[in-house]
């Protein structure tokens, strides 16, 4: 498994690639269903940072969810570094990490020890975790804020701690789900900083709905609507194909167009 | 879960992580149960209610009532196994509020993407309950052992005291299980309520600082059907220093390992298919 891990050898290849392949999900809760996820098809490169895009509702983290085996697909697969979900969902688990919608960290901790449980519960000595949650500290520029506990920290260091909790688990391929929202302005650019840096040095699957956060980070975008991928390409691409200069008008065409998909 | 049976199986995988060894299950549990012993004890209002009402309840109604109370219901040795078992279940309360939090704030989504197994988790959350608990009690003999040699009434301060808390063991698993249900079942709006039905439960149907012998006989059946009662029963009885008989003693502490034994099994099941299930 060490050889789709992003850190030590820079010989090795750098993050993991996706393949996805017809993944559904069907949610049935009292009588009514819902098909949040249907029927997706895509790849993503190894080191690539893809953009999922989608309004609320449209089945980004639901994709999240099946992708990191958090939850079972009802029809479909998809591998991630060669590894199924479905038939090695805990090889799968070895090699990502989620950083989750909602902020997820041990609010009586303090930052340093956050990081330690991440490195520990996910498999590291107590040596090692302490060295590793140094090296995220330093990373993520957490130093001033390392022994404060994280239900002190402002939203926007909170968002922080959260990505680095999944950054010390050397993950090969990172899901981000909105990293930055509920953020000011400049705590979000703050954080596109620190986003940005990791570019090339593991998989990042990104959701948000600020696209210029999209445009300014994702090597590719994919646009759901409905629970199907209705979009896929580059900023430039996705622009072309609806005719329109900016992507948040490129978005917005195709997430209002009627019928086809992709 | 049934993925996570298979996947073990699987000898690549075996092989290619010592992560995933009993060893390690062992390390992530004490792990985990650090992070949750740390969650509960750093936040300074569970001192207030852990430890701080119990013993205030125990020398305030001790030092007010052990002279006027009939049958001696404020006596050292009724009163203490009585604070002790309705102390329980602020510990309960914590540990419901902690799992609750945990699943709201996706905490343990994030954590159910690690190597972390159902039974690390229950664990985790269970073995520093259990340990804070215990340490309650504890402290609650060891006041009431003060507020006796102050006093002078001190002829129960003895070898008792020992089994005298250990008898209580099963009542605090069962809060802690209790604690464990209810925070994967409930949101962490409605899980306090719940818990303040169980911690009113304590409080007046234990006998605490109750003559059950006034009441009526079905109800007091009834009472001693219910852990709380028949766990303050049973530490009463060895204070005083009576026989321990099947049908008195042994029943009572029968009653309580029943709770504690169902507790763990309701809060096992809600853990992994309602906590778990609902991250899906
Ligand atoms: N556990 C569940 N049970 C039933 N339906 C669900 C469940 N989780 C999600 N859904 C439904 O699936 C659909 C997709 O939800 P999902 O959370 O994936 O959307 P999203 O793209 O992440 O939206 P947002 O931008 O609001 O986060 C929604 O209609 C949602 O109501
Ligand atoms: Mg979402």
């Amino acid at each position: 498994m060490t050889e789709v891990k992003h850190n030590g050898d820079p010989a090795l290849p750098r993050g993991a690639a996706i393949d996805i392949a017809g993944l559904t999900k069907v949610y049935r809760t009292g009588g009514k269903t819902t098909v949040a996820v249907d029927g997706l098809t895509l790849s993503i490169k190894a080191g690539e940072f893809f953009s999922l895009l989608g309004v609320n509702g449209a089945g980004k983290t639901t994709t999240i969810k099946m992708l990191s085996g958090l939850s079972a697909p009802t029809e479909g697969d998809a591998t991630l570094g060669g590894f199924s979900v479905c038939k090695q969902p805990l090889a799968v688990r070895q090699i990502i990490h989620v950083s989750p919608q909602n902020t997820a960290v041990a609010l009586n901790l303090t930052v340093k020890e956050n990081l330690e449980l991440m490195a520990g519960l996910w498999g590291k000595n107590g040596k090692e975790s302490r060295a590793a949650a140094d090296r995220v500290i330093r990373q993520m520029e957490l130093t001033k804020v390392a022994d404060d506990r994280a239900k002190t920290l402002s939203g926007g260091w909170q968002r922080r701690l959260s990505i680095a909790m999944a950054l010390i688990t050397d993950p090969a391929i990172l899901f981000l789900d909105e990293p930055t929202l509920g953020l000011d302005v400049l705590a979000r650019r703050e954080l596109w900083t620190v986003i940005s840096a990791l570019k090339g040095q593991v998989t990042v699957v990104l959701t948000t709905h600020y696209l210029e956060e999209a445009e300014a980070l994702s090597d590719r975008l994919g646009i759901m609507v409905g629970g199907k991928l209705r979009a896929l390409g580059t900023v430039a691409e996705l622009c072309a194909r609806t005719g329109t200069e900016k992507l948040e008008d490129a978005f917005v065409a195709l997430a209002t167009e009627k019928g086809g998909t992709l | 879960m049934d993925d996570q049976k298979n996947i073990e199986k699987s000898p690549t995988v075996a092989a290619g992580s010592s992560s995933n060894g009993r060893g390690a299950g062992g390390r992530r549990v004490l792990l985990f149960a650090g992070r949750t012993a740390r969650e509960i004890l750093r936040d300074p209002l569970s001192f207030v209610f852990c430890l701080g009402v119990p013993l205030v309840m125990l020398v305030a109604m001790y030092a007010l009532f052990s002279s006027m109370a009939p049958g001696g219901l404020f006596q050292l040795d009724s009163l203490t196994p009585g604070i002790a078992v309705f102390s329980g279940t602020f510990t309960m309360l914590y540990v419901t509020l902690l799992v609750s939090r945990d699943r709201t704030t996706w905490f343990l989504t994030r954590l159910y993407t690690s190597p972390m197994r159902n039974t690390d988790f229950v664990l985790g959350y269970a073995i520093p309950g259990i340990l804070i608990g215990l340490c309650q009690v504890v402290i609650c003999y060891l006041t009431a052992m003060v507020a006796g040699l102050i006093t002078g009434s001190t002829d129960w301060i003895s070898v008792r005291i020992l089994p005298a808390i250990f008898c209580l063991l099963p009542v605090i698993v069962a809060y802690v299980f209790i604690g464990i249900l209810f925070g994967s079942l409930f949101s962490d709006k409605a899980a306090p309520g719940l818990s303040s039905i169980v911690i009113s439960a304590a409080g007046f149907l234990s006998g605490a600082w109750m003559p059950m012998e006034t009441l009526a006989a079905g109800f007091r059946a009834f009472c001693a059907a219910l852990p709380f009662y028949a766990a303050v029963r049973g530490g009463r009885t060895v204070l005083s220093g009576a026989v321990l008989t099947v049908g008195g003693f042994w029943r009572d502490v029968l009653v309580c390992t029943a709770y504690a034994v169902g507790m763990i099994i309701l809060a096992c099941l809600a853990f992994r298919f309602h906590a778990r299930r609902e991250a899906e």
